[in-house]
């Protein structure tokens, strides 16, 4: 081949036109929604910082199997990937097992008990979907009038131990102790009605913090169990999840819940460090969501005497 | 009819002629009349709706366009087609210097300078280790190379550069960042926010409080006296007053 110094020149600009840090971004999750809003998100805020990276869009479906996620993975050898649920989680790790020494970095979201999930896992890092205890309990907080320095809250043990470790330790910091309750020590059939009244009871709860755990709160126990509990409890009951402080289901007085625009500008500041700071995802870890909105059931707050401050809610603003 | 054309009529040419251009020098220039661009980003604690609030009852913005950022990525992409033709920026803003010229500088308790407080809620840090949160105050990669001029003394494993100030203290409430650099009203306020009690490890070289700087090639229109805002806007801005900047020799 004759290689003149024209082709020299030509080779050398279009190097330079590259930059050196623009990356291959592989977004995988569920074509349903909100995942796929998620990723339409992720995608605007890359190119709206002003990021260079090409980004493709992989769909891991319920129907999906292993091989649907790692011929395109390996077809595209992309520098990251972005894996919205836990199949597509569950996909990246099997293949970086496989990869041996040559594993595909990753950011994980959307996925529950991901501290839990990614532990010791030195190459995909993660933003947890469950709305931290700080967020809910200032949120709470900044939206009432209410005393919350001490909560109560039912969990599994054997699950979720280190997500409560972290609750406590958040929580600690602005001056609230978090009365736990470890569901598996409990003697007979869980029943939250009569657990949650004495605990609230005993040590003088001011509101109840409540677990997405669907062995915990489900359609069997709902009815019967937690919303009667609700009723009784005398206090409010707070979680991280919208449509339980909806006024149809109206069990929780306040929910923050994930703002989704929000998380995605938080994947992409993490993909930017990875691509672009050569962070590695160890060093990151699993992040908590900084940003959440949040809804007030006013019904239930007058049912239990509580006043809302004025502007309370979400301020698009902010 | 207007007076200029009815001059034209009345009178001979060559003292119409005259006329107008006398009339047409004592006349404003129709562009002088227009509203200037103004655009205003510093991580401040108060909200946009806040700011502008107290903006929009001072009449020395009456004859500003003026246009409130939070984050810095979208003030600066807000003044990429159409420049703002006045800002009201952080001071170490590179913009501030080269296509801007400092005109008013912002003060607290008199001060022009403050210092980043270096903040965290377990140990102090050790070289090399642990992550740190900033505010984006002038790019990713710019804003890390501010904060390592400032304080050359702190060196972590990574740093995190957050879109907003509000951002700083969950970063820290949630582990998700070791430290932070806030300003010490930022601090004052979201940790009274959140009942959180951090600790100050360090603090960084002093730097100017925000600066309110002019379009270099402005020509029309005027901006107004800046040191003529209402106590209540100051201190909606989060100062206690403000001095028009007098050039070095």
């Amino acid at each position: 081949m004759n290689v003149t110094l024209k082709h020299l020149l030509l080779f050398l600009l279009l190097c330079a036109s590259v930059p050196a840090e623009a990356g291959r971004i592989l977004i995988a999750g569920s074509s349903r929604e909100p995942f796929q809003q998620v990723k339409q998100n992720i995608a605007v805020e890359l190119v709206a910082g002003g990021a260079s990276h090409s980004i493709e869009f992989l769909a891991i479906d319920r129907d999906s199997v292993y091989a649907d996620f790692s011929r395109p993975v390996s077809r595209i050898k992309p520098d990251l990937l972005v894996l919205l649920d836990n199949k597509s989680i569950a996909f990246a790790k099997a293949y970086n097992k496989k990869a041996g020494s040559r594993p595909v970095r990753g950011i994980a979201a959307m996925a529950l008990n991901l501290a839990s999930g990614l532990q010791g896992n030195r190459n995909i890092c993660g933003i947890a979907y469950e709305v931290s205890a700080f967020s809910i309990v200032t949120g709470f907080r900044q939206s009432t009038n209410h005393k919350t320095d001490r909560i109560v809250t039912l969990y599994r043990g054997s699950v979720f131990s280190g997500l409560i470790n972290n609750a406590r330790r958040q929580l600690q910091r602005i001056g609230v102790e978090l009365i736990a309750i470890d569901v598996e020590k409990q003697k007979g059939a869980f029943a939250p009605g009569p657990l949650l009244e004495a605990a609230v009871r005993q040590h003088k709860a001011e509101a109840v913090w409540v677990q997405l755990d669907n062995k915990l709160i489900n359609q069997k126990n709902f009815s019967s169990g937690w919303r009667p509990a609700a009723e009784q409890a005398g206090v409010p009951f707070l979680c991280g999840v919208e449509e339980l402080a909806g006024p149809g289901i109206g069990l929780c007085a306040y929910a923050a819940f994930p703002d989704h625009k929000q998380m995605s500008r938080q994947v992409v500041r993490m993909a930017l460090e990875i691509l672009e700071d050569k962070v590695p995802p160890a060093t990151l870890g699993v992040e908590y969501m900084v940003r959440t909105r949040q809804v007030l059931n006013q019904s239930r707050l007058r049912d239990l005497g509580i006043l809302p401050r004025s502007g309370a809610g979400n301020d698009p603003e902010e | 009819m207007g007076l200029a054309s009815l001059a034209a009529h009345r009178f001979p040419v060559f003292l119409s002629g005259w006329l107008l251009l006398v009339l047409s020098l004592l006349r404003p220039d129709p562009l002088q009349g227009a509203d200037l661009r103004f655009g205003v980003f510093y991580p401040h604690y108060e909200t946009v709706r806040i700011i502008r609030r107290a903006v929009e009852a001072d009449p020395v913005f009456a004859r500003l366009d003026v246009e409130i950022f939070s984050q810095y990525r979208e003030f600066s992409r807000a003044g990429k087609g159409e420049a703002f033709q006045v800002i009201l920026v952080p001071s170490f803003m590179p913009a501030c210097s080269a296509e801007y010229r400092p005109a008013w500088q912002f003060l607290k308790g008199g001060k022009e300078q403050f210092r980043y407080l270096l903040v965290g809620l377990g140990d102090p840090p050790v070289p090399g280790k642990g992550s740190v949160a900033m505010p984006d105050l002038t790019g990713r990669q710019e804003t890390r190379a501010l904060f390592d001029r400032i304080d050359g003394k702190h060196s972590f494993r990574n740093s995190k550069v957050v879109a907003k100030a509000r951002d700083l203290l969950p970063m820290l409430a949630m582990d998700n960042a070791d430290f932070i650099y806030i300003a010490p009203g930022n601090l004052e306020y979201f940790a009274r926010q959140y009942r959180l009690k951090p600790r100050i490890m360090g603090k960084t070289s002093p730097v100017g409080y925000p600066l309110i700087c002019i379009k270099r090639d402005l020509r029309a229109g005027q901006p107004p006296d800046f040191r003529l805002l209402k106590p209540e806007t100051l201190k909606a801005l989060g100062f206690t007053g403000i001095k028009q900047v007098v050039k070095k020799r």
